[in-house]
């Protein structure tokens, strides 16, 4: 093949390829911004989280407390048997004073008899 | 330049750079237009900029050979897409059928001897007698010494002028 029609051959290429050329427009805009998977992933991964935490604190509270808790007969005698065992310190303020007690106001204590 | 310019500039630039990206990119149509649509968008959002250094050609055309280059070492299997002959689409010629046909058989048959070069053959090739640029501009847009350039010039039409000048299968 000679120069001209190497040159020839490649003109036809030329208008070939342009004619098959994709719009200039479409392509000539800026990019869409993908949202990244981790901006949804990592907020709801948190939240599974925390709600998992949050459901084996609330488990293991509860077996703890059902643990703890003392049978329902000591609990109703555990009151009366601390009143009976430990004396009241401020009960004197609810005792009666009676008539015996009382000092007599006709008496000077500062004078002889 | 401003941007409505450069705009202008690379919309009537536009056929020559898909040209352009087809050369780099093994004649594959659609790797072309996916490196194309990377080469704007990389001057869309100013990693490319255009400093007046070169002309507006050769430092576009230079954007899309290195976005084709980055292509392939991403994707091995660019390199085997790059052998395998054109594919047409099928709504994108004009023209009367009988010429269109005629002329395509021609083009198509440059272009699979083009497919059959080594890329640098090919893509000095493209520039000088697709673009019409002179060697030493072919070289300055491949980032190539010219006596490089020149050496790949010649082997390449050696090459092709063999190519095409081989008989058609039936």
């Amino acid at each position: 093949m000679s120069q001209p029609d190497l040159e020839k051959a490649f003109a036809e290429l030329r208008r070939d390829d342009a004619s098959k050329a994709p719009p200039f427009a479409p392509m000539w805009r800026p990019r869409q911004k993908r949202v990244s998977l981790l901006w949804i992933a990592a907020p709801a991964a948190s939240f599974v989280a925390v709600a998992a935490a949050f459901a084996i604190w609330i488990g293991t509270n509860a077996a703890r407390k059902s643990d703890a808790a003392p049978p329902a007969a000591a609990v109703a005698s555990g009151p009366s048997v601390r009143v009976a065992m430990e004396p009241d310190p401020l009960g004197f303020l609810l005792e009666q004073p009676s008539i015996a007690s009382l000092p007599d106001f006709d008496v000077d204590p500062t004078r002889r008899p | 330049m401003q941007p409505e310019h450069l705009a202008r500039e690379l919309a009537e630039l536009h056929a020559a750079s898909f040209g352009w990206a087809l050369a780099c990119c093994g004649r594959d149509r659609s790797a072309a237009a996916d490196v194309l649509q990377d080469a704007y968008w990389k001057v869309l959002d100013g990693k490319a900029r255009f400093d007046g250094r070169a002309a507006l050609k050769t430092w576009f055309f230079s954007v899309i050979r290195f976005t084709a280059s980055e292509r392939r070492r991403s994707v091995l299997k660019w390199f085997r897409r790059s052998d395998e002959p054109e594919r047409e689409t099928p709504a994108s010629s004009s023209g009367k059928p009988d010429r269109v046909a005629e002329r395509g058989e021609s083009a198509a048959r440059l272009s699979r001897a083009l497919a059959k070069l080594a890329p640098r053959q090919r893509e000095v090739l493209h520039l000088v007698f697709y673009e019409g640029l002179t060697v030493d501009e072919a070289a300055s847009i491949m980032a190539v010494s010219v006596g490089s350039a020149r050496q790949h010039y010649d082997r390449g039409k050696t090459r092709l002028k063999e190519l095409l000048d081989e008989p058609t299968g039936p």
